[in-house]
């Protein structure tokens, strides 16, 4: 069975951005719900400034606090390394956002997508509501994404939380998650940690590498190389 | 970096209730080992003790996501998960929480099953209490909780709650005062018993409290940058809750107190005006710690 992980190369990244858009495209992400972030800084004063930029994701870790914390196993270990979430089991207590140290899980506190089942009109009786919009289309809302639906829920529901899942519905087709797929700059390598062959092992032989968080035992599968 | 804070005031009501009815079991247990002589005290105790801890856990069940899913966490369970451990404890020491309850209001409670139900009751009763501090201090990446005085200011804090709210019931409900002279008349009725004065009770558990909480405090303060982060997040945010409200309403005021108490055998007697200003103050104080330590907790140090 493979252990999948990722390697995000600093040097190659321009923090664009892409990859978080991408994200919320592929996988029906609400507003307010980032399962690719980044975190970025500004330091020290002109003229010896720096512009430090990581993308984040779920570090989907081999021993992931989030799992530990579940008390229903709706967050789980799958058998190919990836954390997985099951919103069917979910009870929304949030033991899973308060685990995990790196706020990647998100808890639908509303409706997600309401713009689409929203009345109001943003100017009366001149222009049409989101609800009016909506409804013209056989699925949740315009853009949405029925690929994501393959194998976790394609809207996660209002009460349950939700995290990245590395696009397993697409690595199950043999491709990569969208946010390796869409990086203008290939900043993103998606690989089995098992394979020594794997792009992924090369890079870290290469290079020094670090992930986040390490001091929590968490043992992460992003690893970040070449800074700069 | 997701900054929204998870767990809000009603897991925080959850705790301090839950703790209140840890509390007053542990009581009721302790006032049935001095005999006839605190019958009432131990009544009020023992049917407080359920109500509180279903209180709060209504309040728990409405904090989450799916309230209408919470009965799957009886059958759903994840043995590395302290939440799961804490259903199976809870759910366990509400039944025999109520059943003690019944078998005190009916005089039962030494005889037969009774003293099974008490001891197995106890032993639940430790667990809860215990667990509201292990689901904190398991989380490896909350600095102010991931350590070992967390649980035991959470349990001691727990315990104080509880037997103050009994206190206090007692004093403003007149039938279930317990004084010297009721207690002298059951003496009286034939009944065997003794007397255990409430401020010393309190003295030990407040002086523990303080000392953990300082050791915790002085830790953190020593701590590496996640623990000294955390600790000043707290001050700077809560500053005036901790100190005031926990600190000095919580801890030091009531120890004060009790320790003034102490002299007087009347005045450390359960509904006397001193102890039950003392368990005001220790209730007032319970709660303050608890949230601000919850609250303040789920602040997590940048990660880089």
């Amino acid at each position: 069975m493979p252990n999948y992980a990722m390697v995000i190369d600093l040097h190659k990244c321009a923090g664009c951005g892409a990859c978080a858009i991408a994200c919320k495209n592929e996988n029906n992400v609400p507003e307010g719900i980032y399962w690719a972030n980044y975190i970025h800084r500004t330091r020290g004063k002109f003229p010896n400034v720096r512009y430090e930029f990581i993308p984040t994701l779920c570090n989907h870790c081999e021993e992931a606090p989030c799992v530990k914390a579940c008390p229903v196993g709706a967050m789980h270990k799958d058998e190919n390394g990836l954390t997985l979430h099951d919103p069917s089991k979910c009870i929304g207590c949030k033991a899973c956002v308060v685990a995990d140290p790196y706020g990647v899980i998100y808890f639908n506190e509303e409706k997600p997508h309401e713009f689409w089942y929203d009345k109001e009109e943003a100017i009366e009786k001149i222009t049409s509501s989101g609800q009016e919009m909506g409804k013209n289309y056989d699925v949740p809302f315009p853009y949405y994404n029925p690929d994501r639906a393959k194998t976790y829920a394609g809207v996660r529901p209002k009460g349950v939380v939700e995290k990245c899942t590395m696009c397993d519905h697409r690595i199950k087709e043999g491709k990569v998650p969208y946010c390796v797929y869409s990086c203008p700059s290939g900043a993103r390598v998606f690989g089995d940690l098992d394979d020594p062959n794997s792009e992924v092992n090369k890079l870290l032989n290469q290079y020094s590498y670090f992930r986040l968080g390490e001091n929590f035992g968490t043992k992460p599968k992003v690893f970040y190389i070449r800074e700069f | 970096m997701n900054s929204f804070v998870p767990w809000d005031i009603r897991v925080t009501i959850d705790l301090f209730l839950g703790g209140v009815g840890v509390g007053a079991f542990l009581l009721a247990l302790f006032a049935a080992a001095f005999g006839e002589s605190y019958r009432l005290l131990r009544k009020t105790a023992a049917v407080i003790s359920p109500v509180a801890v279903c209180m709060g856990l209504l309040f728990l069940i409405f904090e989450l996501g799916r309230p209408e899913r919470f009965i799957t966490t009886l059958f759903r369970n994840n043995p590395a998960s302290v939440m799961s451990w804490g259903v199976y404890l809870q759910a366990g020491f509400v039944i025999l929480a109520v059943v003690y309850a019944v078998l005190v209001l009916q005089q039962k409670d030494e005889e037969g099953l009774g003293g099974l139900v008490k001891w197995l009751g106890g032993l639940f009763a430790v667990g809860v209490g215990l667990y509201h501090g292990f689901l904190l201090s398991s989380n490896a990446s909350a600095a102010l909780w991931n350590n070992g005085a967390l649980p035991v200011i959470f349990f001691v804090s727990s315990v104080l709650s509880g037997i103050a709210l009994v206190v206090l019931v007692n004093a403003v409900i007149p039938a279930h005062v317990t004084t010297a002279e009721t207690a002298a008349e059951t003496a009286a009725g034939g009944e065997t018993g003794s007397a255990f004065n409430l401020n010393l009770v309190n003295i030990i558990l407040l002086a523990v409290e303080l000392l953990t909480v300082f050791a915790w405090m002085f830790t953190m303060a020593r701590g590496n940058e996640n623990m000294v982060f955390n600790l000043q997040y707290l001050l700077a945010n809560y500053g005036t809750q901790w100190w005031l409200g926990a600190v000095v309403v919580g801890l030091v005021l009531p120890l004060v107190f009790s320790i003034y108490g102490l002299q007087s055998a009347k005045k450390g007697q359960v509904g006397s005006t001193l102890t039950t200003v003392t368990a005001v103050l220790i209730l007032i104080g319970g709660f303050v710690l608890k949230n601000v330590i919850l609250a303040a907790g789920q602040v997590n140090y940048p990660l880089f």
